[in-house]
């Protein structure tokens, strides 16, 4: 058995707003504003579906009582088997609660839990109210009974007996299988303590609980909720919100099921078991007049809906439009078949492949998706009718890249802490100290988590006890060193102040001039009140003028507004705002820097000069042209090229001797400055036709280093000399993926295809045979013919490992160390290879490299690290449409300044969305 | 989270009349009876990383007359104060949607969480873990609720991640799901933070000589983080919120706070930080020591390095290469027997500490006997990666509670093909013993997600 993470209404609003986004797309809908969403977002979702792939469920025949067959299956709920059952997926009704908001159902991937979904009730019910006699309750904390909800006397009730916060849950056990689709929440004689958000979730064992049926915000003493006819045995409410002082109370809790009012009848479902749920056009003839009731499982008869015309997605600005569907008083459209696609793709393939408008597998056809399944360990748990197949298929070969730039979701950055590049840099700059000065290592700083590739992202950057300890000892050591230096302490002392009483004028002017810098951003008199409340107390212990000014400086260097930068949210009910010019200036200067802005970045910022995109870029140049731009080249060389892997790994039992590990470190980090510096262009990181050597890494390669002394000069190789050149023929990548005594295939098509096409094969699974290659001594084969005999046959492994060997294999020449070798343990070298997702093939380094700069992957992938860099925190699905505009933008091959240019004036770096 | 503070200003005009007013009485905290009636009660886990081979860990019999494995001999010594739990299983670690990535972060994270991570959200997923509880239970009665430490930093490449963050790799201990008590890996630095100085006779703090207040200035920032919660989204403050509170934790054990509590403390002087792995560790046992000894926190968590650390070495035993790859032995005799050279060793360090423990005499026993440790790692075995049939082991009688020098065998459901069985016996069911015995019952712990607790009864076997 598996559990699903309990999702978040943001999650499911993404995932709404998402499904939405499609048909907009489709150009079924003219808007997507909020206003819109919830009745445009009903006609979306897919309709019930059998609960197991058993028989086929009765139709009720005389539009009032169902007769629901029982399953003749037991659903496998309490099996450890990963078996998966579908979603419960109503189809919502037209709701009367405005903030309520019906879910699109996200099918159950593979690896979901089994997701209780409604079987017949046992026994014929009738409509109207729940008999509540055998009821039982249970709550996650309880102030007062809980049968005072259900005793029919509205002055008790049950509460949570603590302020609402998300998670609070109360459920029932009917006791037996029941229909319903309203929910009562009362508590009139409670007025406030209505539930600020709320979740309805069904369960068949009161264990398994799957995603929410229904979800929606309460905003009156009685909370109505109108959902689609469901069965289950169990029903539980969860509280989403938080409100300050209230308790969560109910009075009364009644349950129903009415009669549906709504004209529009469910369309039907295909039942599938284990993948999104299709629409199908109804081979069922169309009922009677009246409306039937129906529970969830039952198909129900579908109304003659207009079939959608295909839509092709084409990249264009202007989405063609497409007819609407007729219009009906309550609007229900079917699905094309791209969106069905899509939903399909989402269900089953998302995970590994990314988003469908940057996937890989585009223009997969159905045998290959069959192939894929049957052979893949990974996707053994996929199963698709030959209908999904179809549409997904279709979804596959009609995708194209749909964005245009005003669709642009910005995101949002939670406040970041620095990290210890951005603090050291920080303070250098603040201050003046020299290149070098390192508060981070001298005062010992926790190292920064990385999260989603690097190190600055903001999820990341935690704060425990032992940061503060440390921020207040680098505090206190920073401002002892400043005033250890005449020239730092007299930049910091613009005026004279006396000892024997507080120069409040004196100690004002000091912040004036050197808290908008500490702070990076104008200051107002609050903060510059904080910090004299400070001084003044320095005073009363007996501090003379310099320890006030001290203490003022160590209060500032601990407070959020240095140690964090943050971007406040938008004013209520906005759904994004642009960001200031001092957060753009903030912005700008930590992904170019890693450091604070400086005079002229922050004087243009004060000028209301940063708004617009001219702006921007003329500051871009500038700041590029500054030396202070070599920390990004340091980071992206340290984190997106993984040098820093350089101190993991061990050769005949040791780490790397020190001086080596720097000059390897120091030949990929020149070529990446090339590339920020516009002397290469992206793909120059790949094929330049030079590097970087001093005598040492000569002598590692076995190059002639005569001339070469330790540093690290300019190396043009001869033309046809294709053995070295670019990021992948260089010692850090040919030896952080390799083993100690042997290269690694494996390691080495993983890093190309994880790092330069942002296309990972999936982590391996455990307890897996490992390859031990034959010892040098006793090799029957090369290294290669030892893997592929190891791998022959096995076709679960092979399934990812194909793709990781056919780029693996092109480094065949290249040894443990990064060795040119003529020939493996004197057996023949075969280094051809293949870009398995492309169907490429190619000879060696030079070949793998230009299958990879005409590989699309690549820009985007550019553009993804570069973005994830940038703005320090998680990629949104959202983010990636916007790097395919970007990447078709920029073509298959650009400049890095032109890239940062186009960073630096993107919507996801001058705006945040609200956090909802 | 709401917790009363002083304002600045009371704050303010109180360091100028006298800054040696009772700090925890000022901040609201309890302050610990001069007179405890019975000894106190310490809770350490001390963590090995990459799982141990089983097949020389388990005894092969059970209950008290079992022969010690070759990797516990040298816990013969302590035989009576020790109990071999096996069979105990974490499943919360085994709950995600990617079935294999981040095996190691799911087995470290959630080990004394015991609940499920979650990738993919815009912030790290955790729950609060045992020590944790433990220290917010025993806050105010010795300087430091809680002390985190390890031997050495893991992996800072960025290789930690593996689809999770590296935060769940580092650390054990989590203050809440967003929060992790990162660890000390310096033995001086450590020192200092349970001493408040370089030696544990301490130092005299006269504001007169230092006037620049820490603690006044800690008030402010706290101040200003309040304000700036009227203007920051929930997430930001939740950001912030974990700054406040840390600074809450190190204004209790700046020197100018009264010493709490102090045991009979040996006068020693910190540690100078050894430059080896080997000599480290054992500076932490000596600390680890100390710290119960002169009773300067009931609470430790110990690191002795993290999971997946690749750059990790034991060349001192004459083992070459990276234990974490070693550690996938793919059945190898020759991985599988360095992997118990070093899993031997790890137990060594751990009996010396014991050794130590019982050399403490206290009350009617000795401080050993006044604690209730465990010694666990991530996985069983660490090519397999599976959260079941896990090593654990406690020491320490719990001051009574814990009935030792049993192998005590629970029966394993979980299967190969990494599918766990939630009939296996939670290892949070050892934790709710662990709450019971601090006096705190608690009727679960963990979750395996979706508000469903996992732990819901104590072992009764290890019950005196």
């Amino acid at each position: 058995m598996r559990l699903l993470k309990r999702p978040t209404p943001r999650l499911l609003s993404n995932k709404l707003s998402q499904a939405i986004a499609y048909a907009c797309l489709s150009g079924l809908l003219v808007s997507c504003g909020g206003e819109q969403l919830e009745s445009e977002g009903e006609g979306l979702i897919p309709a019930a579906v059998s609960p197991t792939p058993g028989p086929a469920v009765a139709i009720p025949v005389d539009g009032q009582t169902p007769t629901p067959t029982p399953s003749s299956s037991p659903t496998p709920f309490s099996s450890p088997s990963p078996a998966p059952a579908p979603a419960a997926s109503p189809e919502p009704v037209a709701t009367q609660t405005p903030a309520a908001t019906p879910i699109p159902v996200s099918s159950p991937t593979p690896s979901s839990a089994p997701i209780p979904s409604p079987t017949p009730a046992a026994v014929a019910q009738d409509f109207g109210m729940l008999d509540r006699s055998y009821w039982l309750l249970s709550a996650s904390s309880e102030e007062g009974d809980l049968n005072n909800a259900i005793d029919d006397d509205d002055t008790t009730r049950w509460s949570t007996g603590e302020v609402q916060e998300p998670g609070q849950w109360l459920s029932i056990d009917f006791g037996e299988m029941k229909t319903f689709n309203i929910v009562d929440l009362e508590s009139e004689a409670s007025p406030d303590d209505y539930p600020r958000g709320y979740e309805i979730y069904v369960s068949l064992d009161g264990v398994n609980w799957g995603e929410p049926i229904f979800y929606g915000e309460g905003n009156s003493a009685t909370t109505s909720i109108e959902f689609d006819d469901v069965s289950a045995s169990h029903l539980r409410i969860v509280q989403t919100s938080s409100v300050e002082r209230l308790w969560w109370s109910i009075h009364e809790l009644n349950v129903f099921w009415e009669e549906n009012t709504s004209p529009t009848p469910t369309p039907v479902a295909t039942p599938t078991p284990l993948s999104t749920p299709i629409i199908t056009p109804s081979p069922l003839p169309t009922p009677a007049v009246t409306p039937t009731p129906v529970p969830l499982v039952t198909p129900t008869p579908v109304p003659v809906v207009t079939p959608t015309p295909v839509i092709t997605p084409t990249p264009v600005v202007t989405p063609t439009p497409l007819p609407l569907p007729t219009p009906t008083p309550d609007p229900v459209f079917n699905l094309t078949d791209y969106e069905q696609g899509v939903l399909v793709y989402e269900a089953n393939c998302e995970f590994c492949h990314k988003p469908i408008t940057v996937s890989e597998q585009l223009g997969r056809s159905q045998f290959e998706i069959t192939e894929a399944i049957r052979t893949n360990t990974f996707m053994q748990s996929i199963s698709l009718t030959d209908e999904e197949l179809r549409v997904l298929e279709y979804a596959l070969n009609n995708t194209e890249l749909p964005v245009t730039l005003k669709d642009v979701v910005p995101g949002y950055v939670i406040a970041r802490r620095l990290n210890q590049v951005e603090y050291d840099n920080t303070v250098r700059d603040l201050f003046g100290f020299a290149a070098g000065y390192s508060p981070s290592q001298d005062y010992n700083f926790a190292q920064d988590g990385f999260r989603s590739g690097f190190n600055n992202n903001a999820a990341g950057l935690t704060l425990a006890p032992l940061d503060v300890e440390n921020y207040l000892k680098a505090a206190t050591g920073i401002v002892d060193d400043v005033f250890a230096s005449s020239a730092m302490s007299s930049a910091v002392l613009v005026c004279s102040g006396d000892d024997d009483s507080l120069s409040t004028a004196c100690l004002t002017s000091i912040l004036d001039n050197i808290l908008p810098r500490i702070y990076r951003r104008a200051v107002t008199d609050s903060d510059k009140s904080d910090l004299l409340g400070i001084a003044e107390n320095t005073f009363l212990l007996g501090g003379g003028f310099t320890d006030q000014v001290k203490a003022m400086l160590i209060n500032a260097l601990l407070m959020p507004d240095f140690l964090f930068r943050m971007e406040p949210p938008p004013t209520l009910g906005d759904s994004h705002r642009s960001l200031t010019d001092y957060e753009i200036a903030n912005r700008l200067s930590y992904f170019l820097w890693s450091s604070m802005p400086d005079a002229e970045l922050f004087e243009t910022a004060a000028a209301g000069s940063l708004s617009s995109e001219e702006d921007i870029l003329a500051q871009v140049d500038r700041m590029l042209a500054d030396s202070k731009s070599d920390t990004l080249a340091q980071q992206l060389t340290k984190q997106w090229f993984q040098t820093l892997a350089l101190d993991e790994i061990f050769r005949d039992g040791e780490l790397l001797d020190e001086d080596l590990k720097a000059d390897i470190e120091q030949e990929v980090y020149m070529l990446v400055r090339d590339a920020v510096d516009g002397e290469i262009t992206m793909q120059g990181l790949l094929n330049a036709p030079y590097t970087y050597l001093n005598s040492n890494l000569a002598n590692h390669y076995g190059i002639d280093g005569s001339g070469l002394s330790d540093e690290l000069v300019r190396y043009d190789f001869n033309a046809g000399d294709t053995q070295r050149g670019g990021l992948l023929r260089m010692a850090s990548f040919l030896m952080i993926n390799a083993h100690p005594e042997n290269n690694s295939p494996v390691r080495r098509g993983k890093w190309v295809l994880e790092r330069l096409l942002c296309s990972p094969p999936p982590p391996p699974p455990a307890n897996i045979p490992s390859f031990e290659p034959e010892d040098d001594g006793e090799a029957t084969g090369s290294l290669r013919t030892q893997t592929e005999a190891f791998f022959e046959g096995r076709d679960s492994c092979n399934a990812c490992h194909n793709a990781m060997h056919g780029v693996g294999f092109a480094f065949e020449h290249y040894d443990e160390n990064g060795r040119w070798q003529a020939d493996d343990n004197s057996f023949a070298i075969d280094d051809s290879g293949e870009l398995f997702s492309t169907g490429v093939s190619f000879v060696g380094v030079p070949g793998l490299v230009q299958a990879v700069t005409e590989d699309s992957r690549l820009a985007s992938c550019v553009v993804e690290k570069t973005f994830a860099y940038a703005m320090g925190r998680d990629l949104l699905t959202s983010d990636y449409e916007v790097f395919g505009f970007y990447a078709s933008q920029l073509g298959v091959d650009f400049n890095m300044k032109d890239l940062f240019k186009v960073v630096s004036t993107s919507p996801l770096m001058t705006q945040r969305s609200s956090e909802e | 989270m709401k917790v009363k503070k002083l304002s600045r200003r009371a704050c303010l005009k109180g360091m100028g009349v006298s800054i040696a007013l009772p700090w925890l009485e000022i901040m609201g905290m309890p302050v610990a009876s001069a007179q405890t009636s019975s000894d106190p009660l310490r809770f350490l886990t001390f963590y090995v990383p990459n799982g141990i081979r089983m097949s020389e860990w388990k005894p092969s019999s059970e209950g008290t007359n079992f022969s010690m494995p070759s990797i516990l001999q040298s816990l013969e010594p302590h035989r009576d104060s020790v109990n071999i739990i096996s069979g105990l299983a974490n499943y919360p670690a085994s709950v995600t949607d990617s079935r294999w990535a981040g095996s190691h972060a799911r087995g470290t994270g959630a080990l004394l969480t015991q609940t499920p991570l979650v990738s993919g959200t815009s912030n790290l997923v955790n729950g609060k873990s045992l020590d944790q509880v433990l220290a917010d239970e025993l806050r105010g009665q010795t300087n430091l609720a809680s002390l985190e430490i390890g031997a050495r930093e893991g992996s800072s490449s960025g290789n930690c991640e593996d689809g999770f963050s590296c935060a769940y790799l580092h650390n054990l201990s989590w203050r809440d799901g967003d929060t992790p008590m990162k660890k000390i890996v310096s033995p001086s630095q450590a020192f200092q933070r349970l001493f408040g100085s370089t030696s544990t006779a301490g130092e005299t703090v006269n504001p007169v000589t230092n006037p620049i207040s820490e603690s006044s200035i800690l008030d402010v920032v706290m101040e200003r983080i309040d304000a700036l919660n009227g203007v920051l989204g929930m997430e930001d403050k939740a950001k912030l919120d974990q700054y406040l509170t840390s600074i809450r934790e190190v204004e209790l054990s700046l020197p100018t706070s009264p010493s709490v509590s102090a045991g009979s403390c040996p006068l020693e002087d910190a540690p100078s930080d050894a430059d080896d792995y080997e000599n480290g560790v054992s500076q932490m046992i000596d600390l680890i020591a100390l710290a119960f000894q002169c009773d300067k926190t009931r609470v430790i968590t110990y690191m002795m390095e993290d999971s997946l650390n690749t750059p990790s070495r034991y060349s001192f035993l004459g083992i070459s290469g990276s234990f974490h790859e070693l550690s996938h032995h793919g059945n190898s005799e020759s991985n599988l027997s360095d992997i118990q050279t070093i899993n031997t060793w790890e137990v060594e360090q751990f009996s010396s500490l014991l050794t130590k423990l019982s050399g403490m005499a206290e009350g009617d026993g000795t401080v050993l006997d006044n604690s209730f440790i465990l010694f666990t790692s991530e996985f069983g075995d660490g090519d397999n990666h599976y959260h079941w049939d896990l090593p654990m082991l406690t020491a320490g009688k719990a001051g009574g509670y814990l009935q030792a020098g049993q192998h005590i065998s629970y029966d394993i459901n979980s299967r190969s093909a990494p599918e766990p069985s939630l009939d296996d016996v939670p290892m949070a069911n050892l934790f709710l013993n662990v709450l019971e015995a601090f006096g705190i019952p608690q009727t679960t712990f963990g979750t395996i997600g979706d508000g469903q607790p996992y732990g819901t009864s104590t072992l009764s076997e290890i019950k005196a």
